[in-house]
């Protein structure tokens, strides 16, 4: 492939792959390391890119796999700093900040492989198929990681809630479904 | 707890509607809810500019590759 071309096909997934990145670092520093790390390694090998074929999954495949083969080694040691796991920008506005806050901390809590999964399928919209490739995994593998990750993070925003909530609930007469707390509550309007 | 299980066989109906009401609606609001969070999460750091330190990395593209 080109050069030029190469240039083009990471400008135009450089921000799905630092979201990406992200996900997985939960540092906007060290994801964008990371990112770059990516980037020099797809220029190196940009021989073994097989034209025709999915870029932005190739370089998605390239940034994991520096994430879960060497990068996260790197940083394991060093304890996640509670304000590394803040986003830096506000709260969509059709949110409830606080609940979104919550949302973003229980997310960062998840396993890595969890995370992976959740992002490539529930938010970049790969196929199950496709997100297996990128994580070197069977399909049925990444169903139930993503699957997984969801049971989780509902678990977590439940346990948040779990006090004043339950007790609302038990106080009185609810007609509240079981999922009808926690995570769905929020989707409630007052 | 064989009262426990009499409900559960009696309900088993309302359960059937259940599932074509979950048809016809999608999937229940707290899935809705964290799908919604998933995408704002990662549609953040999309829309964020992108770092100068990057995009001087691909400005020596030819270098690297030539």
């Amino acid at each position: 492939m080109a050069s030029p071309a190469v240039k083009d096909e990471i400008l135009a997934c450089l921000p799905q792959l630092r979201a990406f990145a992200r996900s997985l670092a939960r540092d906007r520093d060290q994801a964008d390391d990371l990112v770059q790390d990516a980037i020099v390694r797809a220029i190196s090998s940009a021989c073994q890119y097989n034209p025709g074929t999915n870029f932005k999954a190739w370089m998605f495949t390239i940034l994991r796999n520096l994430y879960f083969n060497s990068f996260r080694r790197k940083y394991l040691m060093r304890p996640l700093d509670p304000s590394d796991l803040e986003t830096h920008s506000a709260a969509p506005t059709q949110l409830a900040g606080l609940d979104y806050r919550d949302f973003k901390r229980a997310f960062n809590e998840l396993p890595a492989d969890q995370r992976e999964a959740l992002v490539l399928v529930g938010a970049d919209g790969f196929k199950y198929e496709e997100a297996a490739a990128i994580s070197g995994c069977a399909v049925g593998t990444m169903k139930s990681r993503v699957s997984r990750a969801r049971r989780e993070l509902e678990a977590k925003l439940d346990m948040d809630r779990a006090g004043p909530r339950e007790r609302a609930i038990e106080g009185g007469s609810s007609d509240e479904g079981p999922r009808a707390g926690g995570v769905g509550r929020t989707v409630r309007r007052q | 707890m064989s009262e426990g299980k009499k409900k559960r066989s009696d309900s088993q109906p309302g359960k059937a509607e259940s599932n074509v009401r979950k048809r016809r609606l999608g999937p229940p609001p707290d899935e809705l809810w964290l799908e919604k969070n998933i995408k704002s999460m990662y549609r953040e750091v999309i829309e964020e500019p992108i770092p100068d330190e990057l995009l001087k990395i691909l400005d020596q593209v030819p270098k690297l590759d030539g």
